[in-house]
């Protein structure tokens, strides 16, 4: 029997073998992509879109998202499972997405620990005013992509020959869409309008409904090779509403606009040689009849309990109550804590927690660097009005020792970094000399060409530069004062925190250590001691009182991650749920190893203790529990006792509950590399954009249990993502395409992919190799011509 | 109260079992050939005990059918909300009253037919007979001095506040008949059918509006769709908020479904030992409009309502009998509606009865002076209304007081007791029947096709006229005979309308009709409409577009033989029809 079981899969993977280069094969030889179409569909989640399709509506008697299932599902090509490959978000997820590259930008705002510089990456409104003031060109995840050299998607084709929507990854403003985007809404006819005006307007879709056109009218011109169209409408109303109905009519839309934009490619002369895709950059935790709860960790951290921070935040928290929520520049809000054990009333100069929550199902903390509280709780000390000679002496040691520990690190720092900004300062000097030989005025060609814009770009960049020549000599100047102290000159000299202490700067990142034992104020017995937290246990213990709804735990976090420094042990992150279920998810040539652990803590002196755990439920990713890992229960201790690589991962976990948790944890910790000692001006100029990469990393980052989110700017009842959950990390993508294309019709990919494969997909399949070759990603061979015969 | 306790014990007898109240609509045959449809809500003491007797009647609405069971010639006409009454002189009179937040006592019984809310033939009357009396206020009516003026805009303003409140309740019910109807989508029957009833609400709701009526019924669904989700996402931000406030005060937090739908009211408590135990605690009352609870010595010897609630280990309601459940002394601080945009509606404050009215009142005040800012605050509580009058399961004791509190919150004298409502929409629909069956229900059908025949075959100008040709001669006079004959032409213009309606919907709806629609109910709409003799050139050209559109061999062969057929009628020749789309 168990013979001719295997004669009879042999026999079978014969035919489909024979099929596939009998039916697929020479098509795919044949295959010609001379342009791609490609609708971003920011939030659309695999399982919502899966439902829909499936749903026959009792009115038209056909699926609820018809064009979707005449184009993709029968007249093209479906991913199964397709998955976000860093945390299920935005900017990340599409930078992911735009690049094909390794992530760079972990969160939608990012924060510099030294120049307090906050990264907001989605607010669109200063980025059209700073572009129509001529001080900015691209959005701001393109300006951090652009200066480590990582071009997006769209950079592979001639400026003339591409069109881009509005997005978050975009360059450039088009203002004649603006212009002509609410003259054309209100082109209707008098009684449309009058309809419109008592049902109510949705001036929202004007400009959506103007790139339509605009894309649609695009497609008539041979010429054009690359084209897109952004959406945010179904995650906006995802956030807002969990019920089916409301996430349909989303769909809805976007299922009418494909079926606008297919029938104008139908009948454009490139119809033959077109793809187009759909994608989504993320799933979406959402499920009808629940509501996704909120957990607010600033007023956590503003609180006593929670370390009494000032916190910073991109956003204001509950802006839609607030006169100040109206001002679209926020990018920086304090909100001071009443209880601050010793920064009371100093906010705005000295916060010490810079955290984002957008995102949701998870947040991103910065502290002040521990030490830096206890340097300034130690001169306020020192500075006590009546303060025996023998407690300052006391705290004038104590605060020289810690000076003293971080003396090497500090001096490395202010070397390397005087050097890079030395570095900085020539190519500012250079660029002056190069804006200075641009053109003034540009031609209509130049301006097609795109000319302009490059131009003005490097006039943006050196506004960059010098911002942050000032910024980090700042925060150098700071250091190195501190670095310079003598004990002594506290017997001549009166030293006020101010004077010493880096206003609106977070220092160097925390350790293990320093998070266990976070120094948060002067100890109540008033010696030279502190208050401290330990804040992964604070946070795992954080439990709620109404728990109204059965599927919602009482806890509203899962587990924080963070990475342990590469120094401590090679390359690993650390997952903690609580004390006694931890994880280390380590890496290896490539290789990735999940090993459960328990008590996991750090000495001072940086050394890293922890106990094995036997495995069992309940660690975080919950993977040995999960009845869709594709390990047998049996072979399940040995398997995680051993390395395996990506794919071997991606194969066996991406239908658990936390589908690629694993690989997505470690791209979104992915080691940077230690920062290379280097002379050349090129060099140091690189070397300083890694560095300032580095200084936006958060301490840790913290993933909401199943329904839970971490969102202060409003509520989020609807459903969220930022986890890696499966619900949140299952996106979609689709493709289909003309008769020339060579993409399968009416064919389901189960072979699991992620972000990364899709720049690569792309160039592929429009003859693109080289390029395509020298990314990471795993193209999706079962579509490819090239490579459909010699396998990934 | 007793009245109210007695309600209680009818509706509520399933003490906090979380009850599903069903909503039903039933269709009866009515005189002419017509059919009144009745939406009910059967209270969950009424379902357990399985008697249909104790059902309300809420809503009634005319479906005109022609006398015959095809759906494609039918025609909603008048809406009857049952729990609307008329008011009682006294009410009529306290309702010209400058500033007179009160209750005008409730009216015990009605036994007359309640008047139409809206006539969904002719939605656009309602416009014009609003406008011309905002005119006739502005013009004829304000220059009289200031005693007319106050008198007459207050009655107005009370009238139409009570109007909307029972629109409101209406569309509450609809909600909840939807969500049954949805439930039934996969079997079973109801009399209103998904399409009707996005129809009668949108109408219904759109009636509130300035120049609702006249909206097209094209933008009907437009508007439903937006509605229900703009509800469902209010309810749920309301609910997070409510819930978040609560968890930040230390309260509890209890939402009150009151059907199989989304949670509308929610209840605030707090547990007596915690009064104890953190005292002085710091309060944050943002958006929940109620005092400190932590510091009020009222609570701290609180002689009201409280109840004993059973948690588990993390803090779930479980019953008593649950394994290491423990009790908790709970006492209600406040109920607030989850439908109003922005933050929870303040329905009832337990401590203070007329806070939530003192807060109104000034609302009420001011929205004088600034129309429009605080838009349906003054109708802010007609789910709550119902959630007490219909379907709650609520603890007897606590419903009871629920009620005394949103009795208190009356601000228009027009206002019935709620516990009377129910009653009260009985005997309504009593009436309503009794007038069903009578001729009067019949001529007044007959009177409704004819102006429907002659908007399809006479001028406008003619049907301006008409209604004065009509008042010399007293109307046309039944005829058995020219009945048949009107029904029957009657029959195929409607049959016209609805396939062009229903075409022109296709065609808007996508590129490609066959995509997106059945394509066998599309040719059945060409091949009707080609057999049709009143089809005209809007139909040739509606057909042609379907035909140049579609990628569906067959359907286009369908709709090249109808074009033939309308090129055998000295109408619009095929290419022309063709071209010019």
């Amino acid at each position: 029997v168990i013979v001719a079981h295997a004669l009879l899969r042999a026999a079978s993977t014969l035919v489909s073998m024979l099929l596939f280069f009998a039916v697929l094969f020479p098509a795919l030889l044949q295959a010609e992509v001379k342009r791609v179409v490609i609708i971003k569909l920011d939030g659309v989640p695999e399982n919502v879109l899966e439902r829909e399709l499936e749903r026959i509506d009792p009115l038209t008697h056909k699926s609820s998202l018809p064009w979707i299932e005449h184009v993709f599902a029968q007249g093209g090509t479906r991913l199964d499972n397709f998955y976000v490959r860093a945390i299920s978000l935005s900017t990340p997820s599409w930078s992911l997405l735009d690049t094909g590259q390794h992530l760079q930008i972990h969160g939608n705002a990012e924060f510099d620990r030294y120049t307090y510089h906050v990264y907001d990456y989605m607010n669109f409104f200063p980025f059209y005013v700073g572009y129509a003031r001529l001080r900015r060109v691209d959005m701001p995840g393109v300006e951090v992509l652009d200066s480590l050299g990582i071009p997006l998607l769209i950079d592979y084709f001639p400026y003339a020959a591409s069109y881009q929507s509005f997005q978050l990854y975009q360059r450039g403003v088009r203002w004649k869409t603006l212009q002509d985007a609410l003259p054309n809404h209100f082109s209707h006819s008098l009684r449309q309008l009058l309809d419109e005006w008592t049902i109510g307007f949705e001036l929202g879709s004007s400009v959506e409904d103007q790139t339509e056109r605009e894309l649609i009218a695009k497609l008539s011109d041979p010429s054009v090779q690359y084209l897109d169209y952004f959406t945010g409408d179904f995650d906006h109303m995802a956030h807002a509403a969990s019920d089916a109905a409301s996430q349909r009519l989303a769909l809805q839309r976007i299922d009418a606009l494909i079926g606008r934009v297919w029938s104008a490619i139908e009948s454009s002369a490139l119809a033959a040689q077109t793809v187009l895709v759909a994608v989504s950059d993320h799933g979406m935790n959402t499920q009808p009849g629940v509501y996704s709860q909120g957990y607010n960790l600033l007023q956590l951290f503003n609180s006593r309990a929670g370390g009494a921070h000032h916190v910073v935040t991109n956003r204001h928290p509950l802006d839609e109550y607030k006169l100040s929520g109206l001002d679209p520049f926020v990018s920086e809000v304090v909100t001071p804590s009443d209880e601050s054990l010793y920064l009371k009333g100093q906010a705005a100069d000295y916060p010490t927690a810079l955290l984002d929550p957008d995102g949701n199902e998870r947040a991103s903390v910065y502290f002040r660097n521990s030490d830096f509280n206890a340097l300034h709780i130690l001169l306020l000390e020192i500075n006590r009005p009546g303060i025996d000679s023998t407690k300052r002496r006391a705290a004038i040691a104590a605060f020289f020792q810690i000076i003293d520990r971080h003396r090497d690190e500090w001096s490395a720092t202010v070397r390397e970094l005087s050097d890079e900004l030395a570095a900085l300062r020539r190519a500012m000097e250079q660029r002056r000399v190069d804006i200075k030989s641009q053109p003034k005025k540009w031609t209509p060609a130049q301006r097609d060409a795109g000319l302009d814009k490059a131009s003005r770009r490097l006039s943006v960049q050196l506004d960059e530069w010098s911002e942050q020549e000032r910024n980090y000599s700042a925060y150098l100047s700071a250091l190195s004062k501190l670095l310079d102290l003598e004990p002594a000159e506290f017997d001549r000299r009166h030293f006020a925190a101010e004077d010493l202490i880096p206003k609106r700067a977070m220092g160097d990142a925390n350790s293990i250590y320093d998070l266990q034992n976070y120094i948060v104020g002067p100890s109540a017995s008033g010696s030279v001691d502190f208050e401290r937290i330990n804040y992964p246990r604070l946070l795992s213990s954080l439990t709620v009182r109404n728990n109204v709804q059965a599927g919602v735990a009482s806890r509203p976090v899962d587990f924080i991650a963070m990475r342990i420094p590469a120094e401590s042990r090679n390359n690993s992150i650390w997952l903690y749920a609580d004390e006694d279920h931890q994880a280390l998810i380590s890496s290896r040539a490539g290789d990735l190893r999940y090993t459960v652990i328990r008590n996991l803590r750090q000495d001072a002196d940086g050394a890293i203790h922890y106990d094995n755990a036997p495995l069992a439920p309940g660690f975080p990713l919950r993977l040995f529990e999960d009845e869709n890992l594709v390990v047998p229960v049996a072979d399940r201790e040995q398997w995680f006792s051993t390395w395996h690589s990506e794919l071997e991962w991606l194969h066996a976990t991406h239908q658990t509950a936390y589908s690629n948790g694993i690989i997505a944890l470690h791209e979104q910790f992915l080691e940077p590399g230690a920062l290379p000692p280097v002379s050349s001006d090129p060099e140091l100029l690189g070397r300083f954009n890694q560095r300032r990469r580095l200084l936006a990393e958060p301490d840790f980052l913290i993933f909401a249990n199943d329904h839970w989110n971490f969102n202060v700017r409003n509520f989020n009842p609807g459903g969220n993502h930022g986890s890696f959950l499966r619900a949140s990390t299952h996106s979609i993508l689709l493709f289909a395409g003309g008769a020339d294309t060579g993409i399968p019709r009416h064919f389901e990919i189960r072979e699991p992919y992620d972000s990364l494969s899709f720049v690569p997909t792309i160039l592929d399949l429009m003859g693109r190799h080289t390029e395509a070759a020298k990314l990471p990603g795993r193209p999706i061979r079962e579509i490819l011509p090239a490579r459909a015969a010699t396998g990934p | 109260l007793l009245e109210s306790a007695f309600v209680c014990l009818v509706l509520g007898a399933g003490v906090l079992s979380r009850p599903v109240p069903e909503y039903r609509s039933v269709s009866q045959p009515v005189a002419g050939g017509a059919e009144l449809l009745t939406v009910f809500v059967r209270p969950n003491g009424a379902a357990a005990a399985g008697s249909q007797d104790l059902d309300v009647p809420v809503l009634a609405v005319l479906r005109d059918s022609l006398g015959d069971e095809d759906p494609d010639n039918d025609r909603l006409r008048s809406v009857w909300i049952l729990t609307s009454t008329r008011p009682t002189p006294w009410q009529r009179a306290a309702s010209a009253l400058s500033f007179g937040y009160f209750r005008a006592g409730s009216k015990r019984h009605a036994g007359r037919v309640p008047t139409p809310a809206i006539d969904m033939a002719a939605p656009s009357k309602s416009v014009y007979g609003n406008l011309f009396g905002d005119a006739l206020q502005a013009t004829e009516l304000d220059p009289l001095g200031m005693a007319v003026r106050s008198t007459t805009r207050t009655y107005r303003t009370n009238s139409d506040d009570y109007n909307k409140l029972q629109v409101f309740q209406a569309l509450s019910n609809l909600d909840n008949l939807a969500v049954d109807n949805l439930a039934l989508e996969s079997g079973g029957q109801s009399a209103l059918t998904d399409s009707q009833l996005r129809e009668i609400y949108s109408r219904l709701s759109l009636s509130t509006r300035t120049f609702g009526g006249l909206v097209r019924e094209q933008n009907l669904s437009r508007y439903y769709n937006q509605e229900t989700s703009r509800i469902q996402q209010t309810r749920g931000h309301n609910w997070e908020l409510l819930r978040q406030r609560a968890e930040l005060n230390g309260l509890y937090f209890e939402p009150l479904a009151a059907a199989s739908g989304s949670p509308s009211e929610a209840l605030l408590w707090i547990a007596r030992s915690d009064l104890a135990s953190d005292a002085g605690r710091h309060f944050d009352g943002q958006f929940l409009g109620i005092a400190n609870p932590w510091t009020d010595p009222l609570l701290m010897h609180w002689t009201g309502y409280s109840q004993v609630r059973y948690f588990d280990s993390d803090n779930r309601p479980v019953s008593q009998d649950t394994p290491g459940a423990h009790p908790v002394d709970m006492i209600p601080l406040a109920l607030y509606s989850l439908n109003y945009p922005r933050v929870p509606l303040l329905l009832a404050d337990f401590r203070h009865s007329l806070s939530p009215k003192r807060r109104e009142m000034v609302k009420q005040g001011a929205t004088g002076l600034i129309t429009g800012v605080f838009g349906i605050t003054r109708y802010g509580n007609p789910g709550a209304r119902q959630f007490l009058a219909m379907d709650s399961s609520l603890d007897p004791a606590l419903k009871i007081e629920l009620q005394r509190h949103l009795d208190h919150l009356a601000l228009n004298p027009r206002e019935n007791e709620i516990a009377s409502e129910a009653t009260l929409a009985r005997e309504q629909y009593a009436a309503l029947l009794q007038y069903a069956g009578s001729h009067r229900l019949a001529a007044k059908l007959d009177q409704d096709r004819r102006k429907e025949l002659e908007s399809y075959t006479r001028s406008p100008t003619f049907r301006a006229f008409a209604p004065i040709g009509r008042m010399f001669t007293r109307g046309p006079r039944p005829d058995p005979e020219f009945d048949l004959g009107l029904r029957a032409e009657l029959d195929a213009y409607r049959r016209s309308a609805t396939h062009m309606r229903f075409l022109e919907q296709v065609l808007a709806a996508g590129p490609r009709p066959d995509v997106v629609w059945d394509t066998d109910t599309i040719r059945k709409s060409v091949e009707d409409l080609s057999a049709d003799a009143h089809a005209g050139p809007e139909a040739q050209s509606l057909i042609a577009q379907v035909y140049a559109r579609t990628g569906d061999s067959d359907l286009r062969s369908a709709c090249w033989r109808a074009l033939q057929t309308f090129n055998q009628r000295p109408l619009m020749p095929v290419a022309q029809a063709v071209s010019g789309q």
